[in-house]
């Protein structure tokens, strides 16, 4: 070989070793750019607290300073919404719906409470009662809306005294295209904790849109929506919350652009007495925490309204009537529950498993 | 007369010596990591960064055993990172959820104290090489 086919073979002995470098780095994970680093785009994450929980706005910009302003504008409708719908606020309007209980008159609601309002009770209907709006006596009854002291288990002759003395949302009348509202005097002290997060995700999301952000999170106490992508570049990575082991998840939910999704469990606000779990989703009729067996539900949707107050009605429901009425409305979601074994397994419908990549090991399915 | 037959050279003593010296670089790099396995948290860094509102109050390693104390809106909150992980292990709030919904060890994860507005969030690189295995976010 002359000198010239030497240098050739040595340039091509050194790029071999040099791919071979770069493919050992890769092989031993340390080699990825940081997330949002490579192609200037950032994650910029900004939490708060605001309606008892955590609000964490993620966007997805090369221009922090226009993120922390768009994260700035959805704060601000959080407080907005839940400057509406606080029942520990004085002011509130829902705070004046109730002490307006009893009154002989009719009342007017702003467009969102109606909104809001006519939704829990279209989705009461939908579950058969057992989602229930009015439920705020009961809910202070058993302490788990009370800022102050801990839930506790209530005298069981207290709890029938109590629904022996209401109607619940029964007692609530909307008219006028639902702008008008007359509540009676044994209507049940609104409370609808689990629809208005929902209805403030629908509303934080809309604002980013509005703002022109093209990429972006909120997740507003467990329920999700989402604008554009992730880090990824394709989907927003969110993990379902394993109701028993909060080291594991049940799988990974891929969202894309204009999905929401919602979770409601037995595992976050709950005590324990005399070796029972008690947790925060009452059923209306017994008075009780629901016991029909589903310790979780997640459902994705178009809108955080709905897929969080299903979610609700699902752990309300139970495994067979709840994977009914999913299947009956072509909604998307999940349950999952104890069987009599004690060990957990899980329904869902067809098109949740399209988003979600699950991780149900020693979870049997049905 | 035979003449013999020789391979044309290819490599001089000067090839060999640099091919040498890059695969020891090699193995210098990496040798330790494929002796030893690095648990995930470590291998990506990741961190437990605390909130007190929305201002950062501690960022603690995740991979160094502690029990560390954070005066939050209601009283002292007192969290634990051990084996990879981070939990409440004794809060001042009235209700206790945040004692029941840990332990956290995957980057994106959070643990909240909404009365004491106290947050744990757990830090750290993501990789954009299609190993990306971590959250954006939890549903709950």
């Amino acid at each position: 070989l002359n000198a010239t086919d030497r240098l050739i073979y040595r340039i091509a002995v050194v790029l071999v070793l040099a791919l071979v470098i770069v493919g050992m780095k890769f092989m031993a994970g340390g080699g990825g750019v940081v997330s949002g680093e490579g192609d200037d785009m950032v994650t910029h994450v900004f939490d708060s607290f605001t309606m008892g929980t955590i609000l964490s706005v993620k966007v997805r910009t090369t221009d922090r300073a226009f993120a922390e302003r768009a994260a700035g504008l959805v704060v601000d409708e959080v407080a907005r919404i839940n400057s509406i719908f606080d029942p520990m606020e004085p002011e509130s309007e829902i705070s004046r719906l109730n002490a307006s209980r009893g009154n002989g008159k009719a009342g007017s609601l702003s467009r969102e409470m109606s909104l809001v309002l006519s939704s829990a009770l279209r989705l009461r209907d939908l579950s058969g009662g057992l989602f229930e709006p009015a439920l705020g006596d009961l809910l202070s009854l058993w302490g788990f809306n009370d800022r102050s002291s801990s839930a506790r288990l209530p005298d069981s002759l207290d709890i029938r005294a109590l629904l022996d003395s209401t109607i619940l949302s029964q007692g609530i009348v909307l008219a006028g295209k639902d702008s008008v509202v007359y509540l009676d005097r044994r209507a049940g002290r609104l409370e609808m904790g689990g629809i208005a997060k929902g209805y403030a995700v629908d509303r934080a999301v809309a604002v980013l849109r509005d703002a022109g952000v093209s990429n972006a999170l909120v997740n507003l106490g467990g329920e999700i929506g989402v604008l554009g992508a992730g880090s990824n570049g394709r989907s927003w990575r969110i993990g379902v919350q394993h109701p028993r082991t909060d080291t594991n998840h049940l799988g990974v939910v891929e969202l894309t652009d204009g999905m929401f999704v919602a979770t409601s469990g037995d595992y976050e606000n709950y005590f324990m007495a005399d070796g029972r779990r008690y947790h925060h989703i009452l059923n209306p009729r017994t008075g009780y925490p629901a016991s029909c067996g589903a310790v979780s539900a997640t459902v994705v949707g178009n809108d955080c309204l709905n897929a969080d107050a299903l979610a609700t009605v699902l752990i309300l429901l139970g495994p067979d009537r709840g994977l009914e009425l999913l299947k009956e409305n072509s909604l998307c979601g999940l349950i999952v529950y104890l069987e009599e074994s004690g060990s957990l397994a899980f329904k869902a419908t067809e098109n949740f498993l399209k988003f979600m990549t699950p991780d149900l090991s020693g979870i049997s399915i049905h | 007369m035979h003449r013999a037959f020789r391979l044309p050279p290819l490599f001089t003593s000067l090839d060999l010596l640099l091919i040498v010296g890059l695969g020891a670089l090699v193995v210098s790099v990496y040798g330790y990591r494929w002796i030893k396995p690095v648990p995930p948290s470590q291998a990506s860094g990741l961190q437990v960064s605390i909130q007190l509102e929305e201002e950062v109050v501690g960022l603690f390693d995740l991979n160094v055993d502690t029990v560390f104390t954070i005066s939050g809106d209601l009283g002292p909150v007192e969290l634990e990172i051990f084996d990879g992980s981070v939990y409440f292990k004794h809060s001042s709030c009235p209700q206790k959820i945040c004692e029941k919904s840990g332990p956290i060890r995957k980057r994106g994860e959070v643990l909240v104290c909404a009365p004491n507005r106290l947050l744990a969030r757990i830090k750290g690189a993501a990789f954009s090489n299609g190993s990306e295995k971590s959250l954006d976010s939890v549903t709950r």
